[in-house]
């Protein structure tokens, strides 16, 4: 009679082990629901903040902090995965687990409900415990696998696959939505501007040549210049008028009054050779110093 | 192992399988009556007392006598009528001379047996049928000062004829409370009465009752089916069921406290009967309406839009 009383006692311990098992399995797979959830709102909320023009690349942190700023996509999407991982867990295991497991395994339903009470309440009967050795019996052959909808996780690991696409394409190609709260109309820009108003698509590299034009020799530079300058007092004699210059020193290489010359342009897009430009420019600089 | 439990190791399947055997033993006198037989085998199986009905001639004291044949349980039959004295049932005190001279006993009354069957308890004058009920709800009697215990187990299972009304005295609401159920006995079905002619018109006797169960096995079941677990959210259902009886407007009085433990227990029995070892909501809507409908007063607008007390129940179950 002991014994039997022993082995009802372990047949309702055992009930209670199976128990607490179910309910391990449906924290984990409350765990699994939201952990992919949430790395979905998280990837969603990082491509989100990576996107619109208007939230801000970084955000400053205290000074007290270690680093000075940290991105906002990343602090965003860290921020609503936990929000959302916490928030979902938290709704799954408010349900009693076992109700739950009884709802994806309704062979066990009643009997596993029963045996849930009689346990709660201690109960040993001889009954009872033949009810706890069927139970244990069902319990092994079903599954909790049962608990997860497997389609709903894989459609969730599939649009987070695409997301996380979306998130590295929008990082690379800079891509920038204007909500509205930017100066001009939603555009794309290179450089991930903030959509200015001037059309300044990207063109690629440009050829210097086609830039500057063609060289051209010039025909000026080959005399020599003597120049004088004027070595009086800074106060000058009062008369000195623009045309001071041609009087004052130089007296050219000829009859001819010297032009002064500056390095142009042969034509609106080209431009000369630049070390002859560079040369003319130092020489004029020289003069006008002296 | 508690105080109710019997000495003996039983094994919950072999007992089990007693009690298909005692059915299929009842099988062989009576023909169909499926349900009316395991209604009555959780009445036993609950500790109960059951109010058969049904008109003359469906084997109602067939069915009482074959439960008793297949267990090892001693029967009784008190054939009432108005003129049936409360002693007649309980026992008297006689004279009784022997060697040592007159002396009183009591002689023990058709009450002390295992299963009494009590024919037309309707016909019964009201105190008999109070002496009767008090003996099946108290499971004891008191003749001349003292108290004699009645035998255990003890059922009684009462018959009442629902057409002739003429000359009866129809138990009140508070004697029939104290039937755990009330079986309704119907008309056979076409091929079951066929059968019923065959085998009892012909050369060939039906084969004879075995016994196949003890009382000891019976107390052993009825321990075993008072420790069948019930999960809380059923039991409370169960509940809620009979307190709707008290609730709703097609009932004037509703089911009692009684009824709510009479549901649970024989829901157990039912269960047990069934090879499980839990109760499910299947047992508990099987045995609502045998539970309550003798429980429950309809209202006399329900009544005379011709609802049954049956009906009132369906649909309770229905709403729960």
């Amino acid at each position: 009679m002991a014994d039997d009383e022993a082995e009802r006692g372990e047949a309702r311990d055992r009930m209670a082990a199976a128990l607490q098992a179910v309910r391990r399995e449906g924290r984990k797979v409350a765990a699994i629901y939201a952990t992919v959830d949430a790395v979905l709102l998280g990837l969603l909320a990082d491509l989100a903040c990576a996107t619109v023009a208007a939230v801000p690349a970084r955000v400053a942190l205290p000074a007290a902090a270690p680093i000075d700023a940290l991105p906002v996509p990343i602090l965003a999407a860290a921020l609503v995965a936990t929000l959302a991982f916490a928030a979902e867990y938290g709704y799954r295991t408010r349900r009693p687990l076992v109700e739950q497991f009884e709802a994806a395994n309704p062979a066990v339903r009643e009997a596993l409900r029963t045996a849930r009470d009689a346990v709660d309440t201690g109960s040993d009967t001889r009954m009872a415990a033949r009810l706890y050795e069927r139970v244990l019996v069902d319990l092994r052959e079903t599954s909790s696998i049962a608990l997860l909808d497997a389609r709903r996780v894989a459609v969730t690991v599939v649009a987070v696959v695409v997301v996380s696409l979306l998130c590295v394409h929008a990082a690379l190609a800079g891509i920038a939505v204007d909500v509205g709260g930017g100066p001009g109309p939603a555009t794309a820009s290179s450089g991930g501007g903030g959509g200015g108003s001037t059309s300044d698509e990207y063109g690629g590299l440009q050829d210097g040549s086609g830039v500057l034009g063609d060289p051209t020799d010039v025909q000026a530079g080959n005399d020599a210049l003597n120049a004088s300058v004027d070595a009086s007092g800074g106060g000058g004699t009062g008369d000195d008028g623009p045309d001071s210059y041609d009087a004052s020193g130089y007296t050219g290489g000829s009859d001819a009054a010297i032009e002064s010359q500056q390095a142009g342009y042969d034509d609106p897009t080209g431009i000369e050779d630049a070390e002859l430009i560079r040369e003319y420019t130092l020489r004029i600089r020289s003069n006008q110093s002296q | 192992m508690t105080e109710d439990e019997p000495d003996i190791e039983t094994d919950i399947d072999e007992l089990q399988e007693r009690i298909d055997a005692v059915r299929e033993e009842i099988g062989k006198q009576i023909v169909g009556q499926r349900e009316v037989i395991d209604q009555l085998l959780v009445c036993v199986l609950a500790d109960g007392n059951a109010l058969l009905e049904s008109n003359p001639g469906l084997g109602k004291t067939s069915l009482v006598r074959a439960l008793a044949a297949a267990s090892d349980l001693s029967f009784s039959r008190v054939q009432n009528t108005p003129d049936l004295m409360p002693s007649d049932i309980t026992g008297t005190e006689i004279i009784r001379e022997s060697e040592a001279g007159r002396e009183f006993v009591f002689e023990e009354g058709p009450i002390f047996a295992n299963v009494v069957l009590a024919d037309e308890i309707n016909r019964a004058t009201p105190k008999t049928q109070a002496a009767m009920l008090e003996a099946m709800q108290e499971k004891q009697v008191t003749a001349a000062g003292e108290t004699y215990t009645l035998p255990d187990p003890f059922f009684v299972l009462a018959t009442q004829n629902p057409i002739d009304q003429e000359g009866t005295y129809p138990l009140p609401e508070a004697q029939t409370d104290r039937f755990l159920l009330k079986i309704v006995v119907d008309y056979p079905e076409n091929e079951a009465e066929r059968e019923i002619v065959r085998r009892y018109t012909g050369d060939v006797r039906p084969d004879p009752v075995e016994r196949v169960l003890t009382d000891e096995q019976i107390r052993a079941v009825q321990s075993l089916v008072r420790g069948v677990p019930i999960a809380d959210d059923l039991r409370d259902r169960a509940i809620d069921l009979v307190r709707a009886t008290r609730e709703t407007d097609e009932i004037e009085y509703g089911a009692s406290p009684r009824a709510s433990m009479g549901l649970v227990r024989t829901a157990k029995a039912r269960a047990f009967l069934a090879g499980r070892a839990h109760v499910s909501w299947e047992d508990v809507e099987a045995m609502a309406r045998p539970v309550l409908r003798h429980r429950i007063r309809l209202d006399f607008r329900a009544e005379r839009e011709g609802v049954t007390p049956d009906d009132a129940v369906g649909r309770l179950l229905e709403d729960g």
